[in-house]
C-alpha cells in the first residue's frame, strides 16, 4: 500500500511594476488557472489550480497539492503564462488604467453596427 | 466599421488575423512541425505558440496597416482544443483586451471555421462538412444553433490520416495529410478496408487499427505500396464522408455544401463531394485553402459576428475549455 502523503502548500509572490500590471495579470491568468466552473467541465490544464490574488503591486499564487510533481507542473505553467502576459504588456503597452482605479469596462452593448453585405 | 483581431491556437497552428466588415485585412500563421513518426503533444505545442504568438500579432497589425487603437475587439479561440496551446492564446488575448480597453470575444473554434466558410463561400445557409485533425461533423443551422447532424463516433478523419502518416514515417512538412494526398495520386491498387457508416455518423478507429495491423505485412510481402495504401485510405474514408453528407443534404434539402477544416484542402475529397453535389443538383461552395487550415482571421470573423450581436465574453467567464461542442453555442447573430 502506498504511504499516505501529506498535502504540500506553496505560496509565490511576484513583485510587478505597478498595481495596474498586477491587475491585468490577474485578469489574464485567473480564468484558466483558478478552479472555476466552465463549459465542458474540469480544469483544462493538467496541474493543480492555484488561488490567485493581487496584493498591491504583487501577484500572489497559492497551491495546495498532494505531490511535488503536480506542484512543480502548476508553478511552471503559472510562471510561463505570467511571462507571456508581461511580455505582451511590454510589447503592446499597459494601457490607460491608473493604479488607483480598476481597468475600464468595455463599451455598452449591443453596439449599433452596420449590417453585413 | 468594427475591426476585430482574432487569435487562434487550439492545435499545432498558431495565428493572428484582422477582419473588418467581411474584409480580411491580414492573416499570419505559424505551424509547429514535428519530425516524421511523431505527433504534437500539448506541452511542446504550447511552448511553440508562446514563442511565436506576439510576433504574429505584430505582423497581423502591420500587414493590415493598423495600430492597436484601430482595433475594436479581441477575439480568441476558447475551445475545443489542447489545453496548453489554448491557455497561451487566451492569456495573450485577455492581456491585449485589458491593456487596449477592448471587449473580449471567446470564440468556438468550429464556429470560426463555419463563419469564415460562410463569408468566403457566399452561401447564406449551407450544409457544412467540417473535417479536420480534431473534428469530423456534418452541420446545419437550425433554431439559433449549428446542429450536428452527423459526426465521427471516435477519431477525426484528419487524425486518422495523420496517424497513418506516422505509421509510414511520412514527413509532417508541410502537413501529413498533404503528403498522403500526393502519394495517393500514384496509388494503383485499392486495398479493401473497413467502411463504417452508421446513419449520419462515421467511425475511423477501426479503419486505422486495421491499417496499423496489415500495413507492415502488405509492404513486406510486396502486395501493396505505400502509395496504394494512401490511395485506399483516402478512397475509403472520403467515400464514407461523401455518403453521410449526401444523406444530410437529402434530409435538410440544402442547396449548398460548405467544406471547411484542414482536410478540406484535399483535392480528392473536393472532387468526390463536387461529383455528389452535381448529381443531386446542389453546389459545392468555393474553397479557399488559405482559410481552411486553422487561422486567426476565421476567429476574427466569428468574433465580428458576435460583436455585431452584442455577444461579448466577460473576462471572468472567459476560461478555456477543451471540450466545447459546436451546438453549445447560441448563434445570436443569425435568424
Amino acid at each position: 500500500m502506498a504511504a499516505e502523503m501529506e498535502a504540500l502548500e506553496l505560496r509565490v509572490r511576484v513583485p510587478l511594476p505597478s498595481v495596474r500590471v498586477a491587475r491585468v495579470a490577474l485578469g489574464a491568468l485567473g480564468p484558466d488557472l483558478q478552479p472555476l466552473p466552465r463549459p465542458g467541465g474540469s480544469n483544462p490544464l493538467p496541474h493543480p489550480s492555484p488561488h490567485l490574488r493581487c496584493c498591491g503591486e504583487q501577484l500572489e499564487a497559492c497551491w495546495v497539492a498532494a505531490g511535488a510533481r503536480g506542484l512543480r507542473g502548476g508553478v511552471t505553467s503559472f510562471l510561463e503564462l505570467l511571462g507571456l502576459v508581461l511580455e505582451t504588456i511590454e510589447r503592446f503597452g499597459v494601457g490607460e488604467g491608473r493604479d488607483d482605479i480598476p481597468p475600464s469596462p468595455p463599451p455598452p452593448f449591443p453596439m449599433a453596427l452596420p449590417p453585413r453585405e | 466599421m468594427p475591426t476585430v483581431l482574432g487569435l487562434e491556437g487550439s492545435a499545432n497552428k498558431v495565428g493572428a488575423g484582422v477582419v473588418r466588415d467581411g474584409v480580411i485585412l491580414s492573416n499570419c500563421r505559424a505551424t509547429y512541425v514535428t519530425p516524421p513518426g511523431h505527433g504534437f503533444a500539448p506541452g511542446p505545442t504550447g511552448r511553440h505558440h508562446r514563442a511565436r504568438l506576439l510576433g504574429l500579432v505584430a505582423a497581423a497589425l502591420r500587414d493590415a496597416g493598423l495600430r492597436p487603437r484601430d482595433i475594436d475587439a479581441v477575439a480568441f479561440t476558447r475551445g475545443p482544443g489542447m489545453g496548453s496551446p489554448l491557455a497561451v492564446v487566451a492569456a495573450a488575448a485577455r492581456t491585449l483586451a485589458q491593456v487596449w480597453g477592448l471587449p473580449l470575444l471567446g470564440v468556438n473554434h468550429c464556429v470560426g471555421h463555419i463563419e469564415m466558410g460562410r463569408l468566403l463561400g457566399r452561401a447564406p445557409d449551407p450544409l457544412v462538412l467540417y473535417v479536420s485533425g480534431g473534428n469530423t461533423q456534418v452541420i446545419a443551422f437550425s433554431r439559433r444553433r449549428y446542429r450536428i447532424f452527423g459526426e465521427t463516433l471516435d477519431v477525426a478523419v484528419g487524425n486518422c490520416l495523420d496517424r497513418f502518416a506516422r505509421l509510414l514515417q511520412i514527413s509532417n512538412e508541410p502537413s501529413p495529410g498533404y503528403n498522403i494526398e500526393v502519394l495517393a495520386r500514384r496509388g494503383r491498387r485499392l486495398v479493401e478496408l473497413p467502411y463504417v457508416v452508421k446513419g449520419l455518423d462515421v467511425s475511423f478507429s477501426g479503419l486505422l487499427s486495421h491499417l496499423q495491423a496489415v500495413t507492415p505485412k502488405l509492404l513486406e510481402a510486396g502486395e501493396a505500396t505505400p502509395e496504394d495504401l494512401c490511395f485506399s485510405l483516402q478512397e475509403t474514408a472520403f467515400a464514407m464522408l461523401t455518403e453521410v453528407t449526401e444523406r444530410a443534404l437529402a434530409l435538410t434539402r440544402a442547396t449548398h455544401l460548405l467544406l471547411v477544416g484542414g482536410v478540406a484542402c484535399n483535392r480528392r475529397l473536393q472532387e468526390m463531394l463536387r461529383t455528389m453535389c452535381r448529381a443531386r443538383g446542389a453546389e459545392l461552395c468555393p474553397i479557399d485553402e488559405r482559410y481552411c487550415v486553422d487561422n486567426g482571421a476565421m476567429i476574427a470573423q466569428a468574433g465580428w459576428e458576435m460583436l455585431r450581436a452584442g455577444q461579448v465574453t466577460e473576462l471572468a467567464q472567459s476560461g478555456i475549455t477543451q471540450r466545447y461542442r459546436t451546438d453549445e453555442v447560441e448563434v445570436t447573430w443569425r435568424d
